[in-house]
């Protein structure tokens, strides 16, 4: 497993503008799909920063942040106002994956790309819990709030409940994003993506790093709710 | 990844973008905070919009310092 980089032009890390004005309100609504999708099937998981892992990536990490905050705000007319103080763990995941990747290199293999994605994912919960602590009093009538609860029902105070079930899901759930969003950074074309170092393959083994990584991240989410999550009564 | 045709955008405009995108949330806040369902549950309006400030302010204080060390 190589990892390849070639340079913007003559060593500049400008970008062409349309590409920006392209991506960002793409990468927002891919954000939203998948937010109001993973809703309506009630799954423990957030999917809602796929897009930001892919603005992240390719343009850089406060556009990737732009898309965040676009994606909770707008989406807030769909949603209502519930998700409009988690746009600040929006911003995490996207300073992460974006420097993650373009400043200090951990897209340059596979292993590196995967502890990138459980870096972002403890980012993520270190903004996001002390929102639901704070703002939503512990639960904000996500799926995930089952597992908080068999973390409360075990003897945790509500602080360490939340943190745990916030880490445990976001681990799950951006390892997905981040290994969809590189499926769909390696699907775009090569001059699209020149200077970003990520995990590079040829032909199908392009596909097989992105569905390991999915499969990867489905597997966490199954253990949970087969492990964690309180059977019904 | 050059554009010769029209304009480019460098990690400098990126940053701006994102001061942008913490002033929008910073400036829409105050008109939804009251709105959530969880004030009931979690803590009082103004609580949550002066936890909510700090964590902007967080974000755009590191947005500032990083602005003296970007290059285009």
């Amino acid at each position: 497993m190589t990892a390849t980089t070639s340079s913007m032009g003559s060593g500049s890390n400008r970008i062409p503008l349309t590409l920006v004005v392209t991506l960002v309100p793409v990468a927002a609504a891919l954000n939203i799909v998948g937010g109001t999708i993973n809703g309506a099937l009630k799954l423990p998981t957030f999917l809602d920063m796929i897009g930001t892992c892919v603005a992240a990536i390719l343009l850089g990490p406060w556009w990737g942040a732009l898309v965040g905050v676009i994606t909770n705000v707008g989406g807030s007319v769909i949603n209502g106002p519930i998700g409009i103080p988690f746009a600040l763990a929006n911003v995490a995941g996207a300073l992460v994956w974006g420097y993650g990747v373009r400043s200090l290199g951990l897209g340059g293999s596979t292993i590196k790309y995967f502890g990138l994605n459980v870096l972002v994912a403890l980012a993520v919960s270190a903004v996001a819990a002390p929102i639901v602590i704070f703002v939503f009093g512990g639960a904000t009538g996500h799926s995930s709030d089952a597992i908080t609860a068999a973390f409360a029902q075990a003897g945790q105070n509500l602080i360490t409940a939340v943190f745990a079930s916030n880490v445990i899901v976001s681990l799950a759930d951006k390892i997905i994003s981040g290994y969809v969003g590189l499926a769909i950074i390696q699907a775009l074309p090569s001059n699209l993506t020149s200077g970003v170092t990520l995990p590079q393959q040829q032909g199908m083994s392009k596909v097989l790093v992105s569905v390991i990584g999915i499969v990867i991240g489905v597997a966490f989410l199954l253990v949970y709710m087969l492990i964690l999550a309180p059977k019904p009564a | 990844m050059n554009d010769t045709s029209g304009r480019s955008v460098g990690p400098r405009e990126g940053l701006g973008a994102g001061i942008i995108a913490l002033g929008i949330l910073a400036a829409v806040l105050p008109g939804v905070v009251d709105q959530l369902p969880s004030v009931a549950g979690g803590g009082s309006a103004a609580f949550v919009l002066y936890g909510m400030n700090v964590l902007i302010g967080l974000f755009v204080i590191a947005a500032g310092v990083l602005s003296f060390f970007i290059k285009d």
